[in-house]
């Protein structure tokens, strides 16, 4: 299974196939961090999930370091087959719409993980 | 009502003779001690026992599983003892721990696998740093937990390397669960917790993870206790149950027992609600009414609201949980001999006779009405999602493309009923949207009455594609996103009828929405028309999404896992409501799901079909009954296996008549039939050939399985790794 690892070469991200001969460029890195809010992602765990061994957290927050997530984290073929769809050339809210929709997908990694709704007794 | 607890006679629990964990007089309470969420809680739980505890949501079962951990959230307050037994060395009440007997407590002796902890990793660290941070985090050896963790991983049917190598975003949910699976059991601790660990995934996976449980249990001497809503699905596994109804046990005792000899009017009317394959359909009934919130428990008897045989005692006096034929099943009911006697079982002995295939409708299940046009008409479908190559992979051709839907076949009459089945992934929501005209093919046609609704698209077709539009509505498996929560209930259905009544006026609309939403079970209407979506159930989301899809005066209605996020008891309610709708406003449904036992409602009650999905094709399409009671595929043989039943012989049968777990990459399916990699009677003539959907012998319906043609090479050829020889080790 293919798996895209980011490289970055003069600011400028790519994933790169571990297997194979492809690349796509993603963007400036400063880029998909501004347009991922920032330098710090916080992720909130509920008081369950913050119990778990390998979380070590004081008060159940984990801040991302989102620069070395995005010049760190691997990615699926399906997902830079969906960033191919998006151009480099387009602007959305002034960068380019393939790194905004990159940015996308990596907050949404982030934020599948931590509590999603309000704890309310059962 | 009262939100102040009613005190039980008291009810210790001396049914099991090694008991690991005792639970005594246990309450969790809110609100000052005023609101209780675990009442009065009594129950052992014995060595190496599977316990399964079966409650519906908001039952105050959850808070079962926590208060074994002493982990109940602020500002929840656990009172009681909790004695915990170790096989060597001292017994402990949990709840006397300090805090750093507790932490060593939690994963080392109990562990848990809780509700949300597939959102608990750390997206940031690979699997095996997760392994890595709980072993030093209780002072074991990293190399040693490690070897553990592989053996562990192995055992859970995945690629240690691959796992422990991977970020958590990178694994699928089935491996997501198992790797936390694993991660829960790495401390080697002597009792494993699980709060529904299984709820998000789909009903093949979550079976294929309680088989491997089974098998994780006799080898490392385990005890588990599983908590769920759903009662067949733990039936399988568990040598006990115990049934939870408003924060109280209600039920306790063997599993054969609990499920043949019940003593409680809950646990037999939950029993006869759940859709399952032995139930005879018309014996099919949901539970009226609702489980009542924690700040509104009756007096008495808590389930008396609900219960036709409550009389004046239980009104006033709450049962205690005791044995009434002096052995060790209780259970918590004034007139437990009556309910034996006046709910009888809709399955096994007590129920009236299933009916064979003979009892199949008669309608052709494949054919076209004579003369008519189909309402839908799918030609060689193909949905491909193509994926851009490096300038090596050009230069020889290869290009790696998603077959999400590859060449599909299937006509839809006018106020038919197709249910698509399938696990995750199958194509089946893909499939179901070009039927609608939401996704378009990348070959083949789709007609609406002979027109091509791509072409309509286009502006060249005698149907206009407004119509069409129109015509095919959808309702989502998550009716809340779908809903918009700024909207109240009148406005969402307002935007409806203004497609379809323009000229209406605002009394007219009103009126319309009214009378619907009344016809829907939304009654006074005038009250929930004035509602936004969160001031709505589950259940009353899902049925105002189907009003806005009635509204649009449908030909076809795409129903996406419509009733997976509505509780157990409510979900026949919903289904038998969509089946009269159906009727009434003389539509086609199309019904998507990966429950063999809901789409069997489904196309029996509405004399439909069900096709099942794999991998982007039809393997086999047919009656309910047909495929239930003789299955052609060996795909179709698994979903039946994975379907929750309540037959306790087919409970007891060995794991899934599977080779793989998991399904292959959709990028990169396998040759010839695409099942050849995960069934259990393959042989390399699966590997090389493709099998066509084929007319079948002796049945409704048509397959694509080699093993229909008795002359085919198939015989002939030797069986794959792992696949047994016998051919007849699959039973029709």
């Amino acid at each position: 299974m293919t798996r895209y690892e980011p490289v970055v070469e003069d600011d400028t991200l790519f994933l790169v196939a571990d297997d194979a001969d492809d690349r796509v460029e993603i963007g400036a890195v400063d880029d998909v961090v501004a347009a991922m809010g920032g330098d710090t992602h916080p992720i909130e765990y509920d008081e369950k999930q913050r119990k778990q061994p390998w979380l070590d957290t004081d008060d159940g927050v984990l801040d991302v370091d989102v620069r070395e997530t995005v010049t760190t984290l691997p990615h699926t073929a399906e997902t830079v087959a969906e960033l191919r769809d998006y151009d480099m050339g387009t602007d959305r809210y002034g960068l380019p719409r393939r790194t905004v929709e990159f940015a996308n997908e990596l907050v949404d990694i982030l934020e599948q993980q931590g509590k999603h709704d309000p704890e309310t007794p059962e | 009502m009262s939100t102040e607890n009613q005190s039980r006679a008291p009810a210790t629990d001396h049914s099991v003779e090694d008991p690991i964990i005792e639970v005594e007089d246990t309450n969790v309470t809110f609100n000052d001690g005023h609101t209780y969420v675990l009442d009065d809680a009594n129950v052992s739980i014995d060595r190496h026992e599977v316990l399964g505890i079966v409650g519906e949501s908001g039952s105050g079962k959850s808070m079962f599983a926590s208060a074994l951990m002493d982990a109940i959230p602020d500002p929840g307050v656990l009172s009681g003892k909790i004695h915990y037994h170790p096989e060597d060395g001292e017994s402990v009440d949990v709840l006397e721990l300090s805090d750093e007997e507790l932490r060593q407590f939690r994963w080392e002796e109990v562990s848990m696998v809780f509700q949300g902890a597939m959102s608990s990793f750390n997206p940031t660290m690979k699997v095996k740093t997760h392994f890595e941070e709980t072993l030093k985090a209780h002072d074991k050896s990293v190399s040693e937990g490690l070897e553990f963790a592989r053996e562990l991983l192995e055992n859970l049917y995945l690629e240690p390397d691959r796992v422990l190598d991977a970020y958590p975003h990178e694994l699928s949910g089935g491996m997501q669960q198992r790797a936390l699976i694993a991660l829960s059991m790495v401390l080697d601790p002597e009792v494993l917790v699980m709060d529904e660990p299984t709820a998000a995934l789909d009903l093949l996976m979550q079976r294929s993870i309680l088989s491997l449980l089974e098998e994780l249990q006799a080898e490392y001497d385990l005890t588990i206790v599983f908590i769920t809503h759903d009662l067949p699905l733990v039936a399988s596994l568990a040598d006990r149950m115990a049934i939870i109804y408003a924060f109280q046990f209600a039920e306790i005792g063997p599993r054969d027992d609990i499920i043949q000899n019940s003593a409680h009017p809950y646990t037999r009317k939950l029993l006869n609600a759940t859709p399952n394959l032995d139930a005879p359909l018309s014996e099919m009934q949901p539970i009226e009414g609702e489980g009542p919130a924690p700040v509104n428990v009756p007096s008495g008897c808590r389930f008396h609201p609900r219960c036709e045989l409550a009389t004046a005692e239980c009104r006033t006096d709450d049962p205690p949980l005791v044995s009434h034929d002096d052995n060790e099943h209780r259970s918590a009911c004034h007139h437990w001999a009556e309910a034996r006697e006046e709910i009888p079982l809709n399955f096994g002995e007590d129920s009236p006779d299933v009916g064979g295939i003979e009892a199949t409708s008669e309608r052709e299940t494949s054919a076209s009405v004579d003369g008519e046009e189909p309402l839908l008409s799918l030609n060689d479908v193909e949905v491909h999602f193509e994926e851009e190559q490096g300038i090596v992979e050009q230069f020889f051709g290869d290009s790696d493309t998603v077959r999400a839907v590859d060449g599909v076949s299937l006509d839809i009459e006018e106020q038919d009923l197709v249910c698509l089945l399938g696990e995750s992934g199958c194509g089946k929501t893909t499939l179901g949207k070009t039927m609608i005209g939401l996704q378009k093919p990348t070959g083949g046609s789709i007609e609406f009455r002979g027109q091509d609704i791509w072409e309509a698209k286009r502006g060249n077709g005698d149907i206009s594609h407004e119509e069409i539009r129109q015509a095919l509505q959808i309702i989502h498996q998550d009716p809340g996103s779908a809903l918009n929560p700024n909207d109240r209930v009148v406005n969402i259905l307002s935007e409806a009828l203004r497609h379809t009544h323009p000229n209406s006026d605002r009394s007219e609309r009103r009126a319309r929405m009214r009378s619907l939403l009344e016809r829907v079970g939304m009654s006074p209407a005038d009250d929930f028309l004035d509602r936004y979506p969160h001031q709505l159930s589950g259940g009353e989301k899902q049925r105002v999404a189907l009003a806005r899809a009635l509204l649009m005066n449908p030909e076809a209605i795409l129903a996406d896992e419509a009733i997976s996020a509505v509780d157990v008891s409510l979900r026949i309610e919903i289904m038998d409501l969509m089946l009269e709708l159906q009727d009434e406003f003389e539509t086609s449904f199309l019904f998507i799901s990966h429950d063999l036992s809901n789409a069997r409602y489904f196309a029996e009650h509405g004399d439909g079909r069900i096709a099942v999905m794999y991998l982007g094709e039809i393997v086999e399409i047919g009656s309910a009954e047909r495929l239930i009671h003789d299955p052609r595929h060996p795909y179709t043989e698994v979903l039946r296996w994975a379907t929750p039943n309540l037959d306790l012989e087919e409970m007891d049968e060995s794991g899934p008549p599977l080779r793989e777990v998991d399904v292959p990459d959709p990028i990169d399916p396998p040759s010839g039939c695409r099942f050849h990699t995960r069934c259990p009677v393959a042989r390399e003539a699966c590997r090389e050939e493709t099998p066509e959907l084929q007319d079948i012998d002796g049945g409704d319906g048509k397959a694509a399985c080699f093993r229909e043609d008795p002359d085919h090479a198939y015989w002939d050829s030797e069986p794959l790794e792992g696949a047994k020889a016998d051919p007849d080790a699959v039973e029709r």
